[in-house]
């Protein structure tokens, strides 16, 4: 407790840092909200931004951009029947039908008080959480660094779709892109194919720009911009309940919030495994629990509650394997390794050792409390302000537009033409993989973890005297790659039975 | 054996595509000097993921070969999943718009980029009102040229064939 005050101090006395959380706020709601669009599509534009700024506004404003990028999404999926990202896609069935019945302002609502409580629940849960953790895992030497960077590869990769087998070759791909460069021991350079700029390695600003941010560009092209934006209830009768919810509506979700934030923050847990699966899980989980399952999906007040807090919880959980072993979560934490290593921060357990990076970590989650403060009122109030204003914005003026930011922003990380033109190729990648069922988040995940992954795998066979079998005959180490081969598995005999 | 089914078309496909770029990258991974001195040479974890992207790929194309051979492929696709419903016209023409930012940026500058990629995307997605597209496109470069070059002082480089400098100058020059 002490260090968490400690952190509210840090950032009550950085006015940068506070105006960074507001704006992370703001942001991550509008960009959520327009379809296609996600968080992290909105923190690969931003990302050059926070290089120029200090460790603690860049941080937490990319971090509440996470967060409130989120919550945006449900604006969309309760207004245009479109979901802003993929966490809302079960907020769209009841949130719909509650705005064509003339109660958008209520659903609205709904979506934020859930949104709140289950993205207050998680963050305390990585609070307390974290540093717990981080005690027994700064231990681990390079052997059992491996596993864990090998179980998330796996694990990634069997969670994060419908195909074990798509899942598994996007982290490959992912970790094969991080081998172009120089070799990190030799410095002899690897599948660089002669170019002298590539020595240097892909960088992950135009990476991000492209699979996330070209490739929904190309999508919203092809659809014909077809997003269903401006079909608002504003035809309907509306009252004053229609409006906001009330004292009883709120006593018959609180129940659903709770166990829908719980939901969410074990899955959020889980690397891999994000927002959009804790959503349909406490979706699914919630209606099985109702007396009246039949009537979700007509426009309920606990269908929006359920999903909403259950893919907010998700966000601070997510990020306890990337504080307590150095892994990346979710794709977001796999961006804020990148800007605590521009800011000389090491990632991993030993973050809670050095008095500076731990200060820095404590003012990041209060950060992240102060953002869901805010992200929470300015969604209550303006939400639906928010909302119709998108609605105004013409996708064929403001596409353009996204695409440039994008392609403009793979130039600043490093004033490199090279780098605008990897983002159109990995644009054109990320729209291939997404047709084809691959997953571009796990590419992004195994891109940022190959290099540890290589380095540990290289030190462990040096201070082997078995070889290989130091992997196995340390307990810890063997444990996690059992682990990983049991997910693997479990998953795999899963997706075979279904089809089957 | 029966027709192909449009998700098992696709698997293939996928499976051609991973055979391929492990292919290359295996072949790219084996040219990698090595330290006959060194534990584990440069080329061992490169060549590792190659191979496995390989050997997955070929094995995501005997899956799909396998389960359209039984008939029990999920089916239908949903929108946004498979090629079945893609628009390649559309895609060429972003990419397009693309290329045109690329080449120009590296032939003039980054102002001259902005203005000229940002007219051709917005003639791209549908706007037809000239005006519209002359003003924000020429607004629009010149907001990027000060955000960009003024603001975060990034590298605004002299393109290869045409000096435009002095007029890029006019906003981002202190």
């Amino acid at each position: 407790m002490y260090d968490l005050a400690a952190g509210f101090a840090t950032l009550f006395s950085d006015p940068e840092a506070l105006f960074f959380v507001f704006a992370g706020a703001f942001v991550g709601i509008v960009f959520g909200a327009l379809p296609g669009l996600t968080a992290s599509a909105a923190i690969a534009m931003l990302l050059p931004l926070s290089f120029f700024l200090g460790a603690l506004p860049a941080l937490a404003f990319l971090y509440v951009i996470g967060k409130s990028g989120r919550y945006g999404g449900s604006i969309a999926a309760i207004l245009f029947n479109t979901p802003g990202t993929a966490a809302s896609a079960a907020t769209m069935l009841d949130g719909y039908p509650m705005a064509q019945r003339g109660e958008a302002g209520k659903a609205l609502r709904i979506a934020t008080i859930a949104s709140v409580v289950g993205d207050l629940c998680g963050e305390l849960i990585l609070i307390f959480g974290a540093v717990y953790i981080a005690s027994y895992t700064k231990i681990f030497g390079p052997a059992e660094y491996f596993s864990i960077y090998a179980m998330a590869f796996v694990v990634i990769g069997s969670v994060v779709g419908k195909s074990v087998l798509k899942g598994i070759i996007s982290t490959l791909c992912g970790a094969l892109a991080a081998m172009i460069g120089l070799d990190i021991i030799s410095n002899t350079p690897r599948l660089t194919l002669g170019i002298a700029q590539l020595e240097e390695g892909l960088a992950i600003v135009p990476l991000l720009t492209g699979l996330f941010v070209v490739s929904e560009v190309i999508i919203q092209a092809e659809k014909g911009l077809q997003a269903k934006m401006g079909k608002i209830e504003t035809d309907q009768p509306r009252s004053e309940s229609a409006d906001y919810m009330t004292w009883a509506e709120f006593r018959h979700c609180l129940p659903v919030i709770l166990r829908s934030s719980v939901i969410g923050s074990i899955i959020g847990i889980i690397p891999g495994l994000g927002s959009s699966v804790a959503c349909f899980v406490a979706y699914g989980e919630e209606k099985r629990r109702s007396k009246h399952p039949e009537k979700w999906g007509t426009g309920l007040v606990e269908g929006i509650a359920a999903p909403e807090s259950a893919n907010n919880a998700v966000s601070g959980p997510s990020m306890i394997p990337l504080l307590t072993l150095g892994i990346p979560g979710s794709t977001i934490a796999a961006i804020l390794i990148g800007l605590f290593l521009v800011h000389g921060i090491p990632v991993g357990p030993t973050i809670f050792d050095t008095p500076y990076s731990r200060s820095l970590i404590f003012a990041l989650f209060a950060s992240g409390l102060l953002g869901i403060v805010a992200y929470g009122a300015i969604g209550y109030w303006f939400g639906p302000f928010i909302g119709r204003t998108i609605a105004l914005l013409p996708p064929r003026l403001l596409y353009p537009f996204i695409l440039l930011t994008a392609l403009a922003a793979a130039y600043s990380g490093r004033s490199s033409i090279l780098d605008v033109l990897v983002a159109l190729v990995f644009g054109v990648i990320g729209y291939g993989m997404r047709r084809a069922g691959f997953s571009v988040a796990a590419f992004i995940i195994a891109f940022v973890l190959a290099r540890s992954m290589e380095e540990t795998f290289r030190q462990s066979l040096l201070i082997s005297d078995n070889g290989m079998l130091i992997f196995l005959t340390e307990p810890v180490s063997l444990g996690f790659l059992l682990l990983g081969a049991s997910v693997t598995i479990y998953r795999s005999v899963n997706a075979w039975r279904r089809r089957a | 054996m029966p027709i192909l089914t449009h998700v098992a078309k696709t698997d293939l496909a996928a499976a051609a595509v991973c055979a391929l770029i492990g292919g290359f990258f295996a072949v790219q991974s084996w040219w990698i000097p090595i330290d006959p001195h060194a534990t584990v040479s440069s080329r061992v974890v490169p060549l590792f993921i190659s191979f496995s992207v390989m050997a997955l790929g070929l094995l995501l194309g005997c899956g799909a070969i396998l389960r359209n051979a039984r008939g029990t492929e999920p089916s239908p696709l949903l929108p946004g999943h498979g090629f079945h419903d893609a628009n390649f016209r559309q895609v060429m023409v972003i990419v397009g718009c693309g290329a045109v930012y690329v080449a120009t940026f590296w032939a003039v500058n980054f102002l001259v980029a902005n203005a000229l990629a940002l007219l051709v995307t917005l003639f791209a997605f549908g706007n037809r009102k000239w005006s519209v597209v002359f003003a924000l496109s020429l607004s629009g470069a010149v907001i990027y040229q000060i955000i960009f070059m003024r603001f975060m002082i990034l590298d605004d480089s002299v393109g290869a064939l045409i000096d435009a400098s002095a007029l890029s100058n006019i906003f981002s020059a202190y």
